[in-house]
């Protein structure tokens, strides 16, 4: 089916529930809870009857005691919409640092286990503005396609995130799980482009994939560093206390992008690559309360 | 500042290398640093941490350098060392020089934890060490002998072992006798100069000759010393007189010691003694000793050695003469002056043996043995050819080489009745008046004879103050004993020892060591070592005491006070040296330091 996934491991992902910390709104019947109440089995309040209420909600127990009609109300689950944003500069795809691959997999991932559940998958890849995209998948029948379209995507080129969530075509039309992967490696920030995405969205959700050779790398001697983005050079003479004064600017930068989303409201997922990918899945994820 | 501005380079022409080696250095800096190329996934966070880091350490800008600074600093340290960068230092500036070291006692003086002699032996090694292999060296010692221990020697090698072996003596220096010496081989070679390295504790003033440059070691004058002892007999028991003197320039508090012989401590006695001031301490009613050990202490001294003394009683065993003949009133009363001898009345020669015998105008036979004192000898006794009397009166014609009469206060004598005799050949007449032999004196079949050729009755010899001292050198000339004048001795002093004349061999012992001496009639001569303290006098074969001996430390070498010495005033000859220090080695060694800086800096990144 796809050289993504062995089927041991799309079975682990079938028991899977994407979480929705915000009651979502939809159009449709599905597993996510909504802000309506409704069908569900899960109990919310009671009120009154009103004429032309559904009879069979009548507590009829309530009935007996008080001779009044109470209705019971319940959590009406509706499908939403799932997007998933994949940043798709040339720095997620560097060398043999792997952020591609895990990046991949992460997206398709979360749309398998989106697409399971009813929902609604929507797949953007960005880099100065919206590369590809794919529209409102449903249903299993369409897990190929995605990984498909996972797999095809061509990472290159200057990313920035601020520019890219400027247009209008990024910004989901019908509020929804946002989910963003990318390695936040933008001079110009994310704090813009996540504002907006915010504004439109229930939920967002960052994904910072970093290497462990980009937080601790263990290059040596005079290097002239290129940027695989923007070419830009860097000559440097590596010394230990140049790697020491590296590494606590990555472990700030990453505190930075943390803290930014915490007071934001966005949930924040590391994602190192070296880590083993059922890891980072079944434990970071649930940690942070994204699947149960 | 003054040396700094003196300095200069023996090899100027090095530091042209300068003006290559440091841009070639630059320039293979700047073609070594090529940097390799490193595709990264983002230099961003890159220049953030170099601008943070820039910014909190302005410096780390010259860190990038830091192997390229070291370098530098590496090569110009060895241009540096290369062109031998010195300066001039006071040193030998003459073709010959001729070093005068000061060995005398006061040399042996402590300050910084080295003696004045160390601190005069480094300067010159100094000097050698800077001497040019043209410059030739005279080395001699000032004690109490001088001693020239090296000569004209360009050696540097030789002359540094030689400096190293030196020692300071015991002695005072002879100033006079060294500078003499000096200046006898500096008034032949008009390029030598004459330098005295010394603390100037030395007496000056009697020398005419100077040195033409003088060296100063040394700079404190805290010094207290035992200065002199006597003692007084009061019953069995002694009173000791200790006199101490403070030479320093601060009161001191000083505790003087009294041991005896078996170093049992008798009577101990504190006291404070102002700057320049001596004070006497006495201990009363000190048992019996052979010897007493004096001992000095004191909390600010820099020169230990003359902190005690070894001191022995006056009281010695009296010699007991024998006397024959008339008795006579002037001769009695002058031998009672001298107090090591007795006389005992005999009318004819006694069988027991006595040391000394004195005839006054008596017949009969002379005794077998001892020395005789005559006094008008007889044709009978068949000592002198008698040939008959005269009266002689006029100026006595004293010779004053010999011990008997030397520097005897005696102008004129008359004399009314001389025996006339005809001169022996072992003896010399060392009185006369008008060619008229009246005092002889000599050596007779092994033993010494002085003959008096007149009665004492029949002169005014002995109305003159000449006399007590003309029988006391008699005395002592023909019984030399081992008595006050010899108990003490100072460095370097030939000792005459007249002993038993049974004994054959003495050892001479003190703490350190021993030297055995052959005794020839019961008399040697020894000569004391440089070694100060107490000598015990001891009989080979039986190992008995024979006597002792005291050398202290010289008193004039107490006087520790450095002093400046007047230099000559004739000009030295012409500097035609110069002794610089050389700092090249500095500079080695610092650009060996910053390799091996270099090479931790490559090593560790850092």
């Amino acid at each position: 089916m796809s050289t993504l996934f062995d089927p041991q491991f799309l079975a682990k992902l079938d028991n899977i529930h994407l979480i929705s910390r915000e009651r979502v709104r939809g159009m449709q019947a599905g597993d996510r809870r909504s802000r309506q109440s409704g069908s569900s089995k899960d109990f919310v309040d009671y009120r009154t009857y009103f004429p032309g209420d559904d009879l069979r909600l009548i507590d009829w127990h309530a009935y007996a005691r008080l001779g009044k009609w109470f209705l019971k109300t319940y959590l009406d689950e509706q499908k939403t919409d799932f997007y998933v944003y994949l940043d798709g500069s040339q720095s997620m795809d560097h060398s043999h640092l792997s952020k591609r691959a895990t990046a991949i997999r992460l997206a398709a991932a979360l749309g398998y286990i989106a697409l399971v559940r009813g929902e609604r998958v929507n797949l953007y890849t960005f880099r100065k503005q919206i590369d590809q995209t794919l529209f409102s998948l449903q249903g299993r029948k369409n897990i190929s396609r995605l990984f498909q379209f996972l797999e095809e995507i061509d990472f290159s080129g200057e990313g920035d995130l601020n520019q890219a969530f400027t247009d209008p075509k990024a910004i989901p039309q019908r509020g929804g799980i946002c989910c963003v992967i990318t390695d936040a490696f933008f001079p110009s920030g994310m704090d813009q482009g996540l504002s907006y995405l915010q504004g439109a969205s229930r939920q967002v959700i960052l994904f910072h994939v970093t290497a462990k050779m980009e937080r601790d790398p263990s290059y040596q001697g005079d290097l002239r560093l290129i940027d695989c983005e923007s070419q830009e050079t860097k000559e440097i003479s590596m010394t230990n206390t140049l790697r020491r004064e590296y590494r606590n600017t990555v472990q700030q930068f990453m505190r930075n992008v943390e803290e930014n989303c915490f007071r934001r409201g966005l949930i924040y997922v590391s994602i190192p690559v070296e880590e083993p990918f059922e890891q980072i899945l079944f434990v970071r994820l649930r940690r942070s309360g994204i699947i149960r | 500042m003054k040396g700094v501005n003196n300095v200069h380079f023996l090899s100027p022409a090095y530091l042209w290398l300068a003006f290559y080696l440091l841009p070639t250095i630059i320039f293979l800096y700047l073609m070594k640093r090529t940097y390799q190329d490193m595709t990264i996934s983002s230099t961003w966070l890159w220049k953030q941490t170099l601008r943070e880091m820039e910014a909190r350490k302005p410096w780390q800008k010259f860190r990038y350098h830091l192997l390229l600074m070291l370098q530098l600093l590496a090569a110009l340290f060895f241009i540096v060392g290369l062109s031998q960068p010195a300066f001039p230092i006071q040193g030998l500036t003459a073709k010959h020089s001729i070093l005068v070291i000061d060995i005398s006692g006061s040399m042996w003086t402590q300050e910084e934890g080295k003696t004045r002699m160390e601190m005069a032996k480094e300067k010159v090694l100094e000097w050698i060490d800077h001497k040019s292999e043209q410059q030739m060296v005279t080395l001699i010692t000032m004690g109490k002998v001088p001693k020239i221990v090296a000569s004209k020697s360009k050696d540097r090698t030789g002359l540094k072992r030689t400096i190293k072996q030196l020692q300071a003596g015991m002695s005072a220096a002879d100033f006079r006798t060294t500078m003499s010496l000096a200046n006898a081989i500096s008034v032949n070679d008009p390029s030598s100069e004459v330098i005295v390295i010394s603390d100037g504790a030395v007496q000056t003033a009697t020398s005419t000759h100077l040195p033409h440059r003088f060296v100063q070691v040394g700079k404190t004058s805290e010094n207290v010393a035992i200065g002199a002892v006597s003692s007084e007999q009061e019953g069995h028991q002694q009173r000791l007189f200790v006199r101490v003197d403070n030479w320093g320039k601060k009161k001191n508090q000083i505790t003087v010691s009294v041991r005896n012989k078996e170093n049992r401590l008798l009577q101990t006695q504190s006291m404070h003694i102002a700057s320049g001031k001596s004070e006497v301490i006495h201990f009363e009613s000190l048992p019996p000793s052979d010897y007493y050990h004096i001992q000095l202490r004191s909390d600010r001294d820099a020169l230990l050695l003359d902190n005690q003394q070894y001191y022995f009683s006056n009281q010695k065993n009296a010699v007991t003469m024998q006397w024959m003949g008339d008795r006579n009133l002037f001769l009695q009363k002058a031998l009672a002056l001298h107090p090591h001898f007795t006389w005992e009345q005999s009318q004819q020669s006694s069988q027991k043996l006595s040391p000394f015998t004195i005839v006054n105008n008596h017949p009969q036979p002379l005794p077998q043995t001892g020395p005789l004192f005559v006094i008008r000898p007889h044709q009978a006794q068949k000592l002198v050819t008698v040939t008959g009397t005269t009266s002689v009166s006029g100026t006595v014609q004293i010779d004053q080489h010999h011990p008997i009469v030397h520097r005897l206060p005696l102008k004129e004598l008359a004399i009314s009745e001389v025996v006339q005799v005809k001169v022996p050949t072992w003896a010399e007449p060392v009185l006369k008046i008008n060619e008229t032999p009246i005092l002889l004196a000599g050596e007779y079949q092994g033993r010494k004879v002085v003959i008096f050729l007149f009665d004492l009755q029949h002169s005014d010899l002995v109305l003159q103050p000449s006399f007590p001292i003309l029988v006391a050198q008699t005395i002592n000339w023909l019984y030399p004993v081992l008595g006050m004048k010899e108990s003490q001795a100072t460095v370097g002093d030939p000792i005459d020892f007249n002993l038993s004349p049974h004994i054959q061999k003495v050892v001479i012992v003190n703490k350190d060591q021993q030297w055995i001496q052959s005794v020839q009639k019961g008399m040697f001569r020894w000569q004391v070592p440089e070694q100060i303290g107490l000598y015990r006098i001891v009989d080979a074969q039986t190992q008995e005491d024979i006597g002792y001996l005291s050398v202290p430390f010289p008193r004039e070498e107490s006087d520790v006070t450095p002093q400046a010495m007047a230099t000559s005033a004739q000009k030295p000859p012409t500097a035609t040296f110069s002794s610089q220090q050389e700092w090249w080695w500095w500079f080695a060694l610092c650009t060996g330091l910053i390799i091996s800086l270099e090479w931790v800096v490559v090593t560790r990144g850092d």
